[in-house]
């Protein structure tokens, strides 16, 4: 194919994240800048009002959109370590602008945006405590939605009914769903595959069902309300401003705690052999690898990350009920951690932002939400089967002491 | 020379089908044992047996190792074999961790001892020095396994995305990570073309004479078999037919009657 620009130019990395930058601004166009107007009964498209803040974080999602969809062969550069062609300088610069901009933001945000921007930061890390669960240790539970809500019930029945504060509260958030997940791991996990999934799912309905019924304790489908909002050291109960921007610390700290843990797990003996397992139990197995002390311990550690986020949804909303914890919640999670490319806590997050955040921008397109989502998810069977982020960076590297380094 | 196995009794039915019935046998120490018979004798559920894959029906199996003291492999779980008693084995289909890379697979061999130096995690989360020095040290022998294997330019690839012979020599590595007392190969030559093969025969020497590991292997590759081993076991229809070395076996009657046929002997 003949081109103006110069070989070398289209062949770098730059170019290709440009390339893709520009197909997903065409993509996602309408959802940032169009807004649907209701005219006398008639609806029209019409331009939203301009705001420069939320073009900026449209460019920087554009921005990982073309990371993420760079095409593969690009991506192995070295033939021995397949990797993104992004260098380790320009990855630094994506890390320290990922910072700052999510740093400034409440500063420069308005309220909806603020909570937006709380509600992903959660999903992201619910979504990345179920990686651990179904990427890492590949156990497909279909139930760790019910966790999130033993976890946000826990902290709403501590906190209305014995006057216990956040972060008393917090180790018990964690604690309770642990132990659940353990006695219900216990004897399940020795299933496989589809008879695991079918046996959380079921978990999954009878902890909602639990919620309903048990009516003197959760308040049954009334949920329970007025749930206290966590103040750190007195700060945090002035105003609405200073609650929301408290929520928003919180939640952005606890992202970075679940994403600082998966990584580093990733890295040890622990979440080499959930991944050993993943790929072959059998193998695992006559190696020395306790297959379901491993799986035990994923899905414990698993449900006290999703305990947490649901302690933190709970404080969020102030107002939790059945309703939050259905099979629907736990198929969205789980196409965020499919989308995302399994185990990839990038794809994962940005699955996170196309799942949770494109529906809430694109309000006045509600009513094709669900189609959109089709077309999302068929698009990236057709183009990424792997989901986003597909090449696995492995845990170690052998790094020669001299000569060319696999790069 | 003592033994490092020692099964006596050994049987295994799966319902009304007697897979391997009452054997007996024992691997010697630093030596290569290799068992061979038809298609369908039983040995791959010999191999299953003694790596505790499976439940044997009755008999017993001991494993002696140079130090300490003796263990009842019947009694121990799975993994446990690989753990304590270090009973590391093949299979004849390879089954590797695909996706994970070459020098990955190999420290999944190391699991129980990275495991211990991490203190279940809590060590290697904190990143103590303890668990630095392990796993600085269990790189450094994975590496020299896959100098030895010759596979150190993979390290960082798949380990599906290598060629089948080397897929096979990974495997083993693998398992050498785990210092093994015995060393189970299933099959290793299947597959490989003649150079291969020959290669095969020196590794194998090499890890016998001069790292000391005790062998036993499953076998249909005559060459190799007669080439290498120590002691050969021979089974047809589950039963232990004859034992002996190469030469005893080539000549046996029985043998030969199993496998050439009743004119043959």
């Amino acid at each position: 194919m003949r081109s103006f620009l110069p070989p070398r130019l289209l062949a770098s990395p730059c170019a290709k994240i440009l390339g893709w930058t520009l197909v997903a601004a065409v993509l996602f166009f309408p959802f940032f800048v169009l807004q649907a107007v209701d005219q006398n009964g008639v609806m029209s498209l019409a331009a939203f009002t301009y705001r420069p803040y939320l073009l900026a974080v449209f460019g920087v999602f554009l921005a990982l959109c073309g990371v993420f969809f760079l095409p593969a062969p690009l991506r192995a550069l070295g033939q021995s370590c397949p990797d993104f062609a992004v260098s380790d300088v320009q990855k630094k610069g994506l890390q320290v602008l990922l910072v700052v901009g999510l740093l400034i933001l409440p500063l420069v945000s308005n309220r909806a945006e603020l909570d937006l921007a709380t509600v992903v930061l959660l999903s992201i890390a619910l979504a990345w405590g179920m990686t651990i669960v179904v990427g890492y240790a590949g156990l497909l539970d279909l139930g760790y939605i019910a966790f999130y809500a033993v976890g946000a019930y826990a902290y709403a029945l501590l906190s209305t009914g014995y006057g216990v504060s956040f972060w008393a509260a917090l180790p018990l958030c964690a604690l309770l769903p642990a132990v659940l997940a353990f006695l219900v791991g216990f004897p399940i996990l020795r299933l496989r595959g589809d008879y695991f999934a079918i046996v959380t799912l079921g978990f999954a309905e009878i902890v909602r069902t639990l919620l309903i019924n048990a009516q003197s304790i959760t308040g049954g489908p009334n949920g329970v309300a007025e749930i206290p909002r966590p103040t750190l050291f007195g700060w945090g109960a002035a105003d609405l401003d200073e609650r929301m921007m408290m929520l928003y610390v919180l939640a952005l700290a606890w992202a970075a705690v679940v994403y600082g843990l998966m990584r580093r797990l990733r890295v040890l003996p622990l979440g080499r052999a959930w991944e050993a397992l993943r790929e072959d139990e059998i193998a695992a197995r006559s190696l020395g690898v306790n297959v379901h002390r491993m799986k035990l311990s994923a899905h414990v550690i698993g449900a006290m990350i999703a305990g947490i986020c649901g302690a933190f949804f709970a404080a969020k909303q102030g107002f939790v009920s059945p309703e939050s914890f259905t099979f629907l919640d736990t198929a969205f999670l789980l196409a965020m951690v499919v989308l995302g490319g399994m185990g990839s806590p990038w794809g994962v997050a940005l699955a996170a932002i196309l799942i949770v955040a494109l529906p809430e921008v694109s309000r006045s397109f509600a009513d094709y939400r669900m189609l959109f989502f089709g077309m999302v998810m068929v698009l990236v069977m057709i183009f990424r089967p792997g989901g986003f982020a597909t090449a696995r960076r492995p845990s170690v590297l052998y790094k020669p002491a001299s000569g060319e380094q696999p790069s | 020379m003592s033994n490092v196995l020692t099964v006596t009794d050994l049987s295994m039915s799966f319902g009304g089908l007697v897979a391997v019935d009452h054997i007996s046998f024992a691997v010697k120490l630093g030596s290569i044992t290799a068992m061979i018979g038809p298609n369908g004798a039983g040995k791959t559920t010999v191999f299953n047996c003694v790596t505790r894959f499976y439940t044997p029906t009755s008999g017993q199996m001991v494993l002696t190792p140079e130090t300490g003291s003796a263990l009842d492999l019947h009694t121990l779980s799975p993994y446990k074999v690989a753990k304590k008693a270090r009973v590391l084995r093949t299979f004849q289909n390879i089954r590797l961790f695909g996706q994970m890379s070459v020098l990955e697979n190999v420290l999944i061999g190391q699991h129980s001892l990275l495991m211990r130096a991490s203190s279940c995690s809590v060590a290697g989360l904190l990143n103590l020095r303890r668990y630095r020095t392990a796993e600085k040290d269990a790189m450094d022998l994975a590496l020299s396994w896959l100098e030895i294997m010759g596979l150190t330019e993979d390290a960082n690839r798949p380990a599906a995305s290598l060629s089948y012979g080397a897929q096979r020599r990974l495997e083993i590595a693998r398992c050498l990570a785990g210092r093994p007392r015995l060393l189970c190969l299933d099959e290793p030559a299947a597959g490989l073309n003649p150079k291969e093969s020959l290669d095969l025969k020196n590794l194998l020497k090499t890890l016998c004479y001069q790292h000391g590991i005790s062998i036993f292997l499953i076998e249909h590759d005559m060459s190799v078999v007669m080439d290498i081993s120590d002691h050969i076991l021979v089974l047809d229809y589950g039963r232990l037919l004859a034992q002996g070395t190469p030469q005893a076996v080539r000549t046996h009657p029985d043998v030969i009657r199993a496998y050439l046929g009743e004119d043959a002997a």
